[in-house]
């Protein structure tokens, strides 16, 4: 089997003999490195967090975030490289207001992600391109139905349940098989996102971290918003106070 | 390259009114507008809400006042979107709407409207006039268009800033009523809609009395200064 390095890696336009194009399955390896992200279709909306590792004490916390508004309904959260994704969020904000420009009516999250997913395929075809390191999810509103999306560097896109990507994504999607998605409210998930973050970190939980959150759901009038910080931390510190509890074996 | 030249207005709104009161800014315009003399659309709004914290009213050519609109209320998605913790108010609104405006003026090519806009900035209520040649007022009432010469100095003799809403109502009512009196472009059919800290709420259209019997009006002929007797 030819491996990496034998020459067929060099561009996107170019398959190995097994059918693979290297240049997408290494853009999808540098998203699998990537701070751990997850959505969640709750009764009542959706969840959508990520972790990441927070290099250094003399970052501000809350800054960097990686959570998007795209329209006042619509969401994401990305992981992965985050300058590619963030250029991806730029991309989908302006098909969303030409759309709404051009058709008096908001895009809806079906249409987004389908034309997100075209652009980073885009990327996929030309020897001057290269494609994006970035995964991207998008949640948002539409007609009392609440919708969820996964895109991958290759431009694959599917609709979820529930998903996960990054360096934590088997351990999450474990714990995520556990739970009846559809009982819980996304204030409910909240604390149980905050626990699978914790938990699905291979460093020592010594190692700084910072957990980014939004929803869209019925409790923000289906308005995409961040998740209220204090409430978003007092679930973290219950997490953390309860996983440690176990672990000492109460 | 865009080449455009002014052209006059084609489908026109009449005046508007505003006043700063105890609750905030309450506004109010007729549903009409005129296509020339012909009374065209009736039952239109010629206000509109910019999400929660601007209100805007606009008398002039009524695509250009849509076109605003949408303007703005991209702009207040684009600030809401970037969930920074900051939001545009109806101070910014106002003096990014009037910049777009004064640009348009110097390029010959006008946005062709008077506005006033309604909202609240550092919890203190605001209230601007802007028009189409990009001029930037603030105040404690506003009109646009005909008003100034009929309902103005109705306002200006009676407004205080403790006006509750029912006194701004009447206020503002009789300052229509002469309007419809007066103004050949006007309408009977009038809509409040006011901005207070709770945000934007709209009240239902109604047509209001008047009196065509008035012995002012039909013994105009006994005034000395009647030419044909």
């Amino acid at each position: 089997m030819s491996g990496a390095g034998t020459g067929y890696d060099l561009s996107p336009t170019t398959y190995n003999p097994e059918g693979r194009v290297f240049q997408v399955d290494y853009a999808i390896k540098a998203t699998e490195n990537g701070g751990t992200i997850i959505g969640l279709k709750c009764r009542d909306g959706i969840l959508l967090a990520g972790e990441k590792n927070v290099v250094s004490r003399m970052m501000m916390e809350g800054s960097n975030k990686y959570i998007f508004g795209v329209t006042k309904e619509i969401g994401a959260v990305i992981t992965g490289v985050i300058p590619d994704g963030k250029s991806v969020i730029m991309r989908a904000r302006q098909e969303a207001s030409q759309y709404s420009e051009f058709y008096g009516q908001q895009i809806k999250p079906t249409v987004l992600a389908d034309r997100v997913a075209q652009f980073m395929y885009l990327f996929t075809l030309y020897g001057g391109l290269r494609p994006f390191g970035s995964t991207i999810m998008l949640a948002g509103k539409y007609q009392n139905d609440y919708r969820l999306f996964m895109v991958d560097p290759s431009g694959a896109m599917f609709e979820y349940y529930s998903c996960t990507a990054g360096k934590g994504s088997q351990v999450c999607r474990t714990e995520i098989d556990k739970l009846r998605l559809e009982d819980i409210t996304v204030r409910d998930a909240v604390y149980h996102v905050c626990r699978m973050l914790i938990k699905s970190r291979e460093e020592t939980r010594d190692k700084r971290y910072e957990i980014d959150m939004g929803w869209v759901s019925e409790e923000s009038f289906g308005l995409f918003v961040p998740v209220p910080t204090e409430f978003r931390k007092e679930m973290e510190n219950k997490a953390k106070e309860d996983i440690e509890r176990e672990e000492r074996g109460e | 390259m865009e080449k455009s030249a002014t052209v006059s207005p084609i489908l026109t709104g009449s005046s508007v009114i505003a006043v700063k009161y105890s609750d905030g800014i309450l506004m109010c315009t007729d549903t009409l507008a005129s296509y020339g003399s012909m009374a065209m659309f009736k039952e239109i709004p010629r206000m509109a809400a910019i999400g929660k914290s601007t209100l805007i009213g606009a008398s002039g050519e009524y695509s250009d006042f849509q076109e605003i609109i949408r303007i703005l209320r991209q702009k207040d998605t684009d600030d809401f979107i970037e969930h920074d913790g900051i939001t545009l108010n109806a101070g910014h609104f106002a003096s990014y709407i009037s910049s777009v405006m004064y640009g348009k003026r110097n390029k010959g090519n006008p946005l062709y409207n008077s506005l006033l806009m309604g909202g609240f900035v550092n919890s203190q209520p605001y209230l601007a006039y802007i028009d189409l040649y990009g001029t930037h007022i603030l105040g404690d009432y506003h009109v646009t268009g005909f008003a100034h010469y009929i309902s103005k100095p109705i306002i200006a003799a009676e407004w205080r800033p403790d006006l509750t809403e029912e006194e701004a109502k009447i206020l503002i009512e009789k300052g229509m009523k002469v309007l419809w009196y007066r103004d050949a472009r006007a309408s009977d059919r009038i809509q409040f809609a006011k901005i207070t800290r709770n945000g934007v709420e709209f009240d239902d259209p109604y047509k209001f009395n008047s009196d065509w019997d008035q012995e002012s009006f039909k013994n105009y002929s006994l005034n000395p200064l009647y030419p044909y007797n």
